[in-house]
């Protein structure tokens, strides 16, 4: 048996062996990137992932939910106190991904905060009045659902599937009538007149994002309906863009 | 506002160099350490990364700033996965009645990635910028973040290892992966 030398093992073991990339940048995916970074106004930070916290926080995230008997471990930020209650809560699933409930669409400041503590690259707007009109399109990485949708898609950048994103109404609740935006659900048919706490505001909408299928060149970026456009039934817009390719269309 | 816009012109025509002379190198490199898909991120997050910080580019070194960016994403992507796992995935996902000859090459290939997979880390990063990147052994030792003389040596072994292992599995009986074990490499 004679021994093969550590360079052809190497050789042989090369992925790339037989990839022609020499030009690489030429081609259509390469000068699309190219264009992409350079009209980057370089002012917005590199964003590095925290990944070891995000690491220790899914690590107390599961040991919560164990001690609590849960399948998930829920991290509820509050809304504003102004409307009493929360407007989302955001959950990190045991499967790693993050869902965002949401009873009202409000201040998307902090969600988007939430949101990259979580790790992801994440924006989150309230879009213009104009952009209620684009309920339920389809444009390229841009992704709008219907209330009555329960959706998962794939987005998808330079070729490559880069977020699952599922976006899915709440399974219908008890009461005969969904309640509107802003009022609580109807109460219960048993009665309970000794309970003194406020029924569980309805969830309106959620949001589920896997952030390992989310790539490091993109962002994802969640769009609030604009005012008034929730009671029409309009939820959420979600987009996946390369970061630093500026806001997608409505953002 | 004229020298400022002087000053954006000559930032882009040296990323423009950049990019054409170094992007090809970098997809490659994350194409080994990734996949072809995952790959186009990775290169693109690396030369974003090097247009938002080009004045920090040392030049004259560039290469090897980018090669360690490009690390450093790859590592971020790659956190958590466990490789073997995949490795395993596809030799199990050959089909049985592939072409023989194609079906050789993939084996041969799998086979091989297999002892390096089976190297120490350092070892195996050792082995691809030197074999596959063809850096020479400073250049290489700045990527991995020790001195020339701690790279040579590291080299040294991971060769002798990976030829080792490599003689181990080619013995007649045991399976590959019965052998593909510490003691095999000591």
């Amino acid at each position: 048996m004679t021994s093969r030398s550590a360079a052809t093992i190497m050789h042989t073991a090369d992925p790339a062996a037989d990839v022609p990339v020499d030009d690489a940048w030429a081609d259509a995916e390469g000068r699309a990137t190219y264009e992409r970074i350079v009209a980057d106004d370089r002012s917005t930070p590199v964003i590095t992932l925290p990944r070891r916290r995000y690491r220790r926080r899914l690590a107390l995230g599961v040991a919560l939910a164990a001690s609590a008997g849960a399948v998930v471990a829920v991290v509820g930020i509050p809304g504003s106190a102004n409307h009493g209650g929360a407007a989302w809560a955001v959950t990190r699933n045991s499967d790693g991904s993050v869902t965002v409930a949401f009873t009202d669409y409000r201040d998307p400041a902090q969600l988007q905060g939430k949101l990259r503590d979580a790790g992801l690259r994440a924006n989150v707007r309230t879009l213009a009045a104009q952009c209620s009109a684009s309920r339920t399109t389809y444009k390229e990485f841009v992704m709008s659902f219907d209330s009555s949708i329960s959706h998962t898609a794939f987005g998808r950048l330079l070729g490559i599937p880069v977020a699952k994103v599922t976006i899915k109404p709440p399974s219908p609740p008890n009461a005969p009538q969904t309640p509107r935006l802003g009022q609580p659900p109807s109460a219960p048919s048993a009665p309970q007149p000794s309970s003194p706490s406020p029924a569980r505001p309805h969830v309106l909408s959620s949001l589920t994002v896997h952030p390992q299928f989310l790539p490091s060149a993109a962002t994802l970026w969640v769009g609030f309906p604009p005012e008034g456009a929730a009671s029409a039934g309009h939820l959420l817009t979600v987009a996946v863009a390369s970061t630093g390719s500026g806001a997608p269309t409505c953002f | 506002m004229a020298r400022e816009d002087r000053r954006v012109d000559r930032d882009q025509d040296y990323f423009d160099a950049l990019y054409r002379q170094y992007y090809g190198l970098i997809l490659r490199f994350a194409i080994r350490g990734t996949d072809p898909l995952t790959a186009r991120d990775v290169a693109a997050e690396t030369f974003l990364q090097a247009w938002r910080r080009l004045d920090t580019v040392p030049r004259s070194k560039e290469l090897a700033w980018l090669y360690t960016t490009a690390r450093n994403v790859i590592n971020n992507e790659l956190r958590g996965r466990k490789r073997r796992t995949r490795l395993d995935e596809r030799l199990q996902a050959q089909p049985a009645d592939a072409d023989p000859d194609l079906a050789d090459d993939v084996v041969d290939r799998l086979h091989a990635q297999r002892l390096l997979e089976s190297l120490p880390p350092k070892d195996r990063e050792a082995l691809q910028l030197v074999e596959w990147e063809h850096l020479d052994l400073n250049t290489a030792a700045r990527i991995a973040g020790c001195t020339s003389a701690t790279f040579r040596v590291r080299l040294h072994r991971a060769r002798r290892r990976l030829v080792a292992a490599d003689e181990a599995t080619r013995r007649p009986h045991p399976p590959v992966q019965n052998l593909i074990t510490d003691e095999a490499l000591s």
